[in-house]
């Protein structure tokens, strides 16, 4: 695809490997870069034509306009994850959070938009990417969900998502019969937000090291169903529940890892105090 | 009833006696700043961070609950940066039908702020209360907030000629 930038409001349209190579040649001019920022993909001449055709690149270096939000893809505090599936689409949008925060938006046919986002504003992001809206009130009830049926919500293809929601559908038919029908007809979304952070004084060998806030949402227009652990502790069920926009907003607006999260060392570092501005 | 911190609620009654409702005491008030404002509230100043607020509106409304907030919503959105409307619904405001909104928008000076607004219509005056807070501090304000608008009375009897 053709690189689009728009300079005026720091954003560039790129295909996967052309964003790897501008991340890369960021990386490489930013001396305290995180290893695992670096992509490591093969450099890529024709996407180093294509960012310098279109201002992307100055003299081989990333353009001022997109450093901040390079330097929060060098150097995060936290990732973003948000994954919006519906019946025929599936979204994943990538997030690096720092003083400045950036985000890696899928636009659905292959290329992403990539800027950055004054960090206070990644809940609004957020709430932009999954079209959080006003909902109708759905009444009391729960359902109970498989890892499963989660995953075949989440997968690449089209046909083991539409199984999946046949399958939701039918499990939402006693408690909730209109977002039932809905989810049968395709016209549902699934989506989760995830940020994720390194613990304070631990090391991270994987991302099974990482501490993490999730929200996870079934959208229909007869109401929302938030997923939830349920049973007792240690039973790792996991079901839908009513929620709504407020509650969801409520969990968005504080997904962010406050100073505590980050511990004492990311609080010598100037980047961190605008990751936490709850403390009014 | 009583409120979280920063402090003991202080009643508030404007408009001629037609709205009452609670307001922390630490906060500072401003009675009538302009026409069709009865009453702002703002946090105590905090270095760098948004000052949460209250604002009050009276103002005349000859149509309906409905079409006056769809007329409201229209204007919000034409008007305010970054606006992402959140939710929207119907309930008891001050003891009467009303309607309840949440949405999020940037400030003037680029700061993000969660706004909920409760509104009602009594004998063709449109009663508003407003609260904005800081994105990030909307949850943490939340109980307090829940406070003040439970606190919200509006008195059909009283008040007419405030308007």
């Amino acid at each position: 695809m053709t690189v689009q930038f728009d300079a005026a409001v720091g954003r560039v349209r790129l295909d996967p490997a052309t964003f790897d190579t501008l991340v890369d040649l960021a990386t490489d001019a930013h001396p305290d870069a995180h290893p695992d920022a670096r992509t490591q993909a093969p450099a890529d001449a024709r996407a180093t034509d294509d960012l310098t055709a279109t201002g992307v690149l100055v003299d081989g270096h990333p353009t001022e306009v997109l450093a901040p939000a390079l330097a929060a893809v060098a150097r995060p505090l936290a990732r973003l994850e948000t994954v919006v599936a519906s019946r025929h689409q599936l979204l994943v949008h990538q997030g690096w959070l720092s003083l400045l925060s950036a985000v890696l938006a899928d636009v659905g046919d292959g290329s992403y938009d990539f800027a950055g986002v004054a960090t206070e504003f990644v809940p609004t992001t957020i709430a932009r990417l999954v079209r959080l809206r006003p909902r109708t009130r759905l009444g009391a009830g729960s359902v109970t969900v498989t890892p499963d049926l989660l995953d075949g919500l989440l997968d690449p293809d089209d046909g083991r998502r539409a199984r999946a929601a046949d399958a939701l559908g039918t499990a939402l038919a006693s408690d909730f019969a209109e977002a039932a029908g809905l989810v049968r007809d395709g016209a549902w979304c699934f989506w989760s937000a995830v940020v994720s952070w390194a613990p304070p004084g631990r090391s991270v060998r994987s991302d099974a090291d990482l501490v993490s806030r999730r929200v996870s949402v079934l959208d229909t227009t007869a109401g929302m169903l938030a997923l939830e652990a349920s049973g007792p502790p240690g039973a790792d069920r996991l079901s839908l529940v009513p929620t709504t926009p407020t509650d969801v907003w409520f969990l968005l607006s504080s997904i962010l890892p406050s100073d505590a999260d980050l511990g004492a060392d990311a609080a010598d570092d100037s980047a961190h105090e605008s990751t936490d501005h709850r403390g009014s | 009833m009583s409120l979280p911190l920063p402090g003991d609620p202080r009643r508030e009654v404007v408009a001629d006696g037609a709205v009452t409702l609670l307001v922390p005491d630490a906060w500072e008030t401003v009675h009538h700043p302009h026409g069709g404002v009865e009453l702002v509230v703002v946090e105590p100043e905090q270095e760098g961070l948004f000052r949460a607020n209250l604002v009050l509106t009276v103002t005349p409304v000859e149509m309906s609950l409905r079409d006056w907030q769809v007329g409201t919503e229209s204007y919000l959105a034409a008007h305010l940066a970054d606006y992402v409307p959140l939710d929207a619904e119907r309930l008891a405001v001050g003891g009467l039908p009303g309607l309840r909104r949440l949405a999020t928008y940037a400030t003037d000076d680029n700061r993000s702020v969660t706004v909920e607004q409760r509104a009602t219509v009594v004998d063709g005056r449109g009663v508003t209360l407003t609260a904005t807070t800081s994105t990030l501090a909307w949850a943490a304000q939340g109980e307090l907030l829940a406070h003040v608008f439970g606190s919200l009375v509006v008195d059909p009897a009283a008040g007419r000629g405030s308007a």
